[in-house]
C-alpha cells in the first residue's frame, strides 16, 4: 500500500506534534454559570498528584547503592550467599514494590524514542537507570543481572535443575535477543510502541494482575525457567545483549577461581547459564588449513548475507509499519473508502471525528512506511552482522589451557565459586596441598559442600 | 546406560520443557494476536440510536445547496435583507452573494458569537462581552459597553428601535437603543409578573423577533420558546422535552431557532442535531434534517432565513452553511 | 569483535581490547551526553486528553489494574446544574429521580444532590466508577461536557507503555509532565494550571 505524498517530512513530523495540541475543536469555553440563590459553594475539585519526583531520585539512589553491594559481593567478597540475599532485596524493591517501572529494559525504548522524538523529554532517572548498569558492565561485567534485575531475580529464584541446554541449539536461540533488541529498537523509533514493556513476561507478577495469556506467558518461562535456567535472560532480554557487549570489553570480570586454574575439572558443571567453557586443545595442523579456507569463505561471503538479510527486513516494511496505529488506521480507513469494509471501527469513528483531512493521516501513513523500510534494512542487516560473526565465533579457536568463564554470558552470580578447591583454600576449609590433588584425581564435589 | 532413576529424570526434565515451550509459544502467540485484534463493541454504550431516527415520516425539506466556509471555528449565520449570506467565526466576518460566492471579508478583534443583519444593512456583532456595530463596507461605526464581567452573548436581535441581546451569562435579554444604551432587563424571574427566569446551562440562549414585533426566547433549560412583550412583559410560552421528534430533547435545548415570515418556528438542537419547523402555536409541522445528515458530535446548529423561506443551517463541525428548501409536493 | 585468530603475542590483542574498551566507554558516555541534553527532571506520567476522548469504554478493561486507574471527574464550573441531566439520565427515561431504573451509570458511582430549584448538584463517587465514560458521553452529547475521564494519579502505576494508551482508538493518551499530570477544564484548570 502506497499513498500519494509529496509534503516534506518536516512538515508531517511538525504536525505530528501540533496535532494533539489542537484538539477536537477550536471553539473557545464558554459557559454560562447558574445563577444559584442560596449561598451554594461548589466543592473542590481534587487532583491527586504522582508519586513524588524525589522518590525516582531514592530509586537512583537504591540502583548506585545495589550495583555497588553487587559488585562488591561478587568481586571482593565472592559470597553467593550475599548476592542471593541482595537479590531477594532487589525483587522485593524493583518488582514489586515499584511494580517492575521503570527497569533498564524498557529503558532501552525510552532512550530510543528520546533520540528520535524531538518532542520527548526523557526523565533523569530513566537515563540514570539505561547507563549506569552498562558502565559498570564495562568495568566489572554483569553483576546488574546477578542480584539488581528484577526480572533476573524472579527466574533466578525458581532455577530447581537446570539442564544444559545443547551448545548448536544455545547458539541458535542467543540469536533471539538480537532479534528483540532490533526489533524494539525500531518500533519504539518510529513511535509505534514499546514491545519489551508490553510482553514483559513477569511484570503482571509484580503487579499481581495482567492479560489472561500474558499471565500464563509468564507462568510457562518460569515453569521452563525451572529446568532451563533463566530463559528469558538469556535468550530474549534485549539489554542483555548490550550488558554482554560491556561485559567482553570490561576491565575486571569474575573468575571461577581466586587463584589458578588447575583443571580440576569440579565446577565443570557447576553453571546453569553454561557460561563455564571448558580448555580447548589447539586444532591438528591438518585441519586448520581448511578451517582458515572455510573462515575466509564466511568473510567473504559477510556482506552478502549482510545485504540479503537486510533486503528481507525492508520487505517487512509492511507489516512492520501495520504495528504503527496511524498506519493500520490509514488502511483501514482506504478500505472504507473504497467501499471494501462497510463497518466502522472505533478507531476509523474516532478518526472520521476529528475532522482531520484524509490526505494528512495518508501522508503520516506514507512517512511512517519510509521510516519502517530504512529501519528494515538496518535491522536485517544487524542480523546478518550478527549471524556471521556467530558463525566466525565457531570456527575460532582460542587456544586456551584452562576453564574460563565466557565474560559475555557469564551473569556474576557466584554459584561456581564454591566449586573451586582454591576457594576453598581461600575461605580456610581445606589445605593447599589438599586443593592441588584434586586436580590429579576425580573428586565428588559433594565432599566440599558444607 | 542410564540407570532408570536418571531415565525418569531425564524424562520428566524434557516433559517440563516441553509444555512450557509450549505454554511460551501458544500463550504468547495468542497475547500478540490480541494485541492487533480490534475492539469488539462497547457494552457501556450510549445508546441514542433508536431516538435518531425519530421523525423521519416528517421530512418535508431537502438540502439545495452547501457553503464551504474556510475557517478554523464558526459560530453564527444571518441573512441580509438583499439574501446576502454572512457567518462569523475566528477573527472575521465572511459576506456570501446569494449564490454562495464569497462576496467579501471584514476582520474584527476576537471572536464574534453571533450576528444580525438589520434593514439599513448595519451588522450587529455579538463579541463576548459586548456589541459591535459596522457598516455594510465593514468599516466600524461602534463598539458598545461591555454588559458585564459574567457577560457571556449568545444571540442578537434587531428591530426598527430596539436591539435585543441575549447574555446567557447573566441570564437575561438586554433591551438596548441603537446606540447602545441599556434600556431593559428581560426576563429576570419574577413571580409577581410571572416570570419564569431563564435556566441557561450551556452557552446556547437565542432570541428572535416575530413579524408582529414579538420578542421570543429560547429558555433552553426549561425546553421552551417564551414569548415577551418588547416592554419584558410575559405573554406565553410552548415546548416541552422528550427524546421523540415531538419535544426537545437533552438537558437544554432548542439551541436556536428562526422565525419564517408565517409566525412559524425554525428550531435546531444540539445532542440529537436535528432542525424542525413548529406552527406558530407550537405543532411540528415539519422536519428539516435528522441526526443522521450531521456528524456525530456537532453541537450549535445556528439558523437563518432568507426571503423565499429557505432554511440556512450552520455546521459547525463540518463548516458548512447547508440550504434546506421545501420539498415540491 | 575480538580478533582471536592472532598469533602475535598477547600485547596486540590487549592493545585492541582496550581501545575497544575506550571506544565503548566513549559510546555510553556520548550517548548518556546527547539524552541529558533532552532530559527532564521531571518524571512523565500518562493522561488522557478530554478533548479528544471518544468514550468507548476501553480505559474500563484495559488498565493493568483490577479497577482501572482512569475515573470519571466532574468539572463543576462547567456543569449546568441541570434537572434532567443527560449524562445522569437514561436517554429515554421521563421521570428525572434517583431511581435505579432512571440512573445511566452502571455501577451507581453518580450521586444526585439537590441544591435549590432547579439546579442539581453531580458529584462522582470514585470507590463505584469504572470509568466506562457512558456519563461522560451522555454528558457530552447535550450538555457542556463537565463530566470527562482522566487518570487519577494516585491510583496509577505509571507502566512505562501504559496498556490503555496502545488500545486507545482516538490516540488521546500522552505522556504529560508530572507537574501537568490532568488535562482539565473550565475554572479547575486555570487553577490547577495556576498552582
Amino acid at each position: 500500500m502506497r499513498y500519494k505524498s509529496r509534503r516534506s517530512k518536516l512538515f508531517i513530523v511538525a504536525l505530528l506534534f501540533l496535532f494533539p495540541l489542537l484538539g477536537l475543536s477550536q471553539v473557545p469555553e464558554r459557559v454560562p454559570k447558574p445563577d444559584f440563590e442560596t449561598d451554594y459553594i461548589r466543592p473542590d475539585f481534587l487532583t491527586p498528584t504522582p508519586r513524588a519526583t524525589a522518590l525516582e531520585y531514592i530509586d537512583i539512589g537504591v540502583l548506585i547503592v545495589a550495583l555497588f553491594l553487587a559488585t562488591y559481593f561478587a568481586h571482593k567478597q565472592r559470597s553467593r550467599q550475599n548476592i542471593f540475599l541482595l537479590m531477594v532485596f532487589s525483587l522485593a524493591y524493583f518488582g514489586f514494590y515499584r511494580k517492575g517501572c521503570i527497569c533498564p529494559i524498557g529503558a532501552i525504548q525510552n532512550v530510543t524514542y528520546a533520540l528520535f522524538n524531538p518532542a520527548y523529554a526523557i526523565p533523569v532517572f530513566v537515563i540514570v537507570f539505561f547507563v549506569l548498569p552498562l558502565v559498570l558492565a564495562l568495568f566489572y561485567g554483569r553483576t546488574f543481572c546477578a542480584a539488581v534485575c528484577p526480572l533476573g531475580a524472579i527466574q533466578d529464584a525458581v532455577v530447581l535443575k537446570p539442564t544444559n541446554v545443547p551448545g548448536g541449539l544455545a547458539a541458535v536461540l542467543s540469536v533471539l535477543p538480537y532479534l528483540y533488541l532490533g526489533l524494539a529498537v525500531l518500533l519504539a523509533a518510529t513511535g509505534a510502541g514499546f514491545i519489551i514493556c508490553q510482553y514483559d513476561p513477569f511484570i503482571g507478577f509484580f503487579r499481581f494482575g495482567a492479560d489472561f495469556n500474558m499471565v500464563i506467558f509468564g507462568l510457562s518461562m518460569l515453569l521452563l525457567g525451572t529446568v532451563v535456567a533463566r530463559p528469558y535472560c538469556r535468550f530474549l532480554c534485549p539489554y542483555g545483549v548490550l550488558l554482554n557487549w560491556m561485559s567482553r570489553l570490561s576491565k575486571r570480570h569474575v573468575g571461577i577461581t581466586p587463584d589458578e586454574c588447575n583443571n580440576c575439572r569440579l565446577c565443570e558443571e557447576s553453571c546453569p547459564f553454561g557460561a563455564i567453557k571448558k580448555p580447548d586443545e589447539a586444532a591438528p595442523p591438518a585441519n586448520r588449513e581448511a578451517e582458515v579456507k572455510k573462515l575466509a569463505f564466511i568473510i567473504v561471503l559477510l556482506p552478502i548475507v549482510v545485504f540479503g538479510s537486510g533486503w528481507i527486513g525492508s520487505r517487512l516494511e509492511i507489516p512492520l509499519s501495520r504495528l504503527h496505529a496511524n498506519v493500520s488506521l490509514a488502511e483501514e480507513i482506504l478500505l472504507e473508502n473504497s467501499g471494501q469494509r462497510t463497518e466502522l471501527t472505533d478507531e476509523t469513528k474516532a478518526f472520521r471525528a476529528s475532522g482531520k483531512p484524509t490526505e494528512e493521516l495518508f501522508a503520516e501513513a506514507s512517512a511512517i512506511q519510509r521510516q519502517f523500510k530504512v529501519g528494515g534494512w538496518i535491522l536485517g542487516g544487524f542480523i546478518g552482522l550478527i549471524l556471521c560473526l556467530k558463525l566466525i565465533n565457531l570456527f575460532m579457536r582460542r587456544r586456551q589451557s584452562e576453564y574460563y568463564v565466557d565474560k559475555g554470558t557469564c551473569l556474576s552470580c557466584g554459584r561456581c565459586f564454591s566449586y573451586c578447591p582454591y576457594e576453598q583454600v581461600r575461605l580456610g576449609i581445606i589445605t593447599p596441598k589438599e586443593a592441588e590433588k584434586m586436580g590429579s584425581k576425580e573428586v565428588k564435589i559433594k565432599q566440599f559442600r558444607a | 546406560m542410564l540407570s532408570f532413576k536418571q531415565k525418569k529424570k531425564r524424562l520428566l526434565t524434557i516433559a517440563v520443557i516441553a509444555v512450557s515451550v509450549a505454554g511460551i509459544l501458544y500463550f504468547g502467540y495468542k497475547a500478540i494476536r490480541d494485541n492487533s485484534a480490534r475492539s469488539q463493541g462497547n457494552p457501556f454504550e450510549y445508546d441514542i440510536e433508536d431516538f435518531k431516527k425519530s421523525g423521519a415520516a416528517l421530512v418535508h425539506y431537502t438540502e439545495v445547496g452547501q457553503i464551504h466556509i474556510e475557517l478554523r471555528f464558526v459560530s453564527g449565520v444571518s441573512v441580509g435583507p438583499d439574501d446576502r449570506i454572512y457567518v462569523s467565526g475566528d477573527d472575521s466576518l465572511l459576506i456570501f452573494n446569494g449564490d454562495g460566492i464569497l462576496h467579501s471579508t471584514i476582520s474584527m478583534v476576537g471572536p464574534a458569537y453571533c450576528l444580525f443583519v438589520d434593514k439599513n444593512h448595519d451588522l450587529y456583532l455579538g463579541m463576548d462581552d459586548h456589541v459591535e456595530v459596522y457598516d455594510r463596507r465593514g468599516a466600524k461605526k461602534s463598539s458598545w459597553e461591555s454588559l458585564g464581567e459574567e457577560a457571556i452573548i449568545t444571540s442578537i436581535a434587531v428591530s426598527e428601535n430596539n436591539v435585543f441581546v441575549a447574555d446567557a451569562g447573566n441570564h437575561i435579554v438586554w433591551k438596548l437603543d441603537k446606540s447602545g444604551n441599556r434600556l431593559k432587563r428581560i426576563g429576570e424571574k419574577d413571580e409577581a409578573r410571572d416570570i419564569p427566569g431563564f435556566i441557561i446551562p450551556s452557552p446556547f440562549f437565542d432570541v428572535a423577533l416575530d413579524p408582529d414585533g414579538f420578542l421570543w426566547v429560547a429558555n433552553t433549560g426549561r425546553h421552551s420558546l417564551e414569548n415577551y412583550t418588547k416592554d419584558g412583559d410575559f405573554r406565553t410560552s410552548w415546548g416541552e422535552f422528550s427524546m421523540e421528534i415531538e419535544g426537545f430533547s437533552g438537558c437544554c435545548n432548542p439551541s436556536h431557532f428562526a422565525i419564517l415570515e408565517d409566525g412559524s418556528f425554525v428550531t435546531s438542537e444540539k445532542g440529537l442535531a436535528r432542525v424542525k419547523v413548529y406552527n406558530r402555536i407550537g405543532e411540528l409541522v415539519s422536519v428539516v434534517a435528522l441526526p443522521d445528515q450531521f456528524i456525530e458530535g456537532t453541537v450549535g446548529l445556528d439558523l437563518a432565513v432568507d426571503s423565499s423561506q429557505r432554511i440556512y443551517v450552520l455546521d459547525p463541525r463540518q463548516k458548512l452553511v447547508r440550504i434546506f428548501e421545501k420539498k415540491q409536493l | 569483535m575480538i580478533d582471536k585468530t592472532s598469533k602475535k603475542p598477547l600485547k596486540r590483542r590487549d592493545f585492541i581490547r582496550k581501545s575497544l574498551h575506550a571506544v565503548a566507554g566513549l559510546t555510553i558516555g556520548g550517548l548518556a551526553g546527547i539524552l541529558f541534553s533532552k532530559s527532564s527532571s521531571e518524571e512523565m506520567v500518562w493522561q488522557l486528553d478530554p478533548n479528544i476522548c471518544i468514550q468507548c469504554e476501553k480505559c474500563s478493561v484495559n488498565c493493568v489494574l483490577p479497577h482501572s486507574a482512569v475515573k470519571c471527574v466532574h468539572s463543576y464550573s462547567v456543569c449546568g446544574y441541570c434537572d434532567l441531566c443527560s449524562g445522569y439520565l437514561q436517554p429515554g427515561t421521563k421521570v428525572r429521580d434517583t431511581g435505579a431504573e432512571s440512573q445511566l451509570c452502571p455501577s451507581g458511582a453518580l450521586k444526585r444532590t439537590y441544591v435549590e430549584d432547579p439546579y442539581f448538584e453531580y458529584t462522582i463517587d470514585e470507590k463505584l466508577c469504572v470509568g466506562c465514560g457512558k456519563c461522560v458521553k451522555g454528558c457530552n452529547s447535550f450538555g457542556n461536557g463537565s463530566l470527562y475521564l482522566q487518570t487519577r494519579h494516585d491510583r496509577c502505576l505509571n507502566c512505562n507503555q501504559c496498556s490503555i494508551a496502545r488500545r486507545c482508538p482516538s490516540q488521546a493518551w500522552n505522556r504529560v509532565p508530572a507537574s501537568r499530570s490532568y488535562i482539565l477544564k473550565g475554572d479547575e484548570k486555570k487553577k490547577f494550571l495556576k498552582s
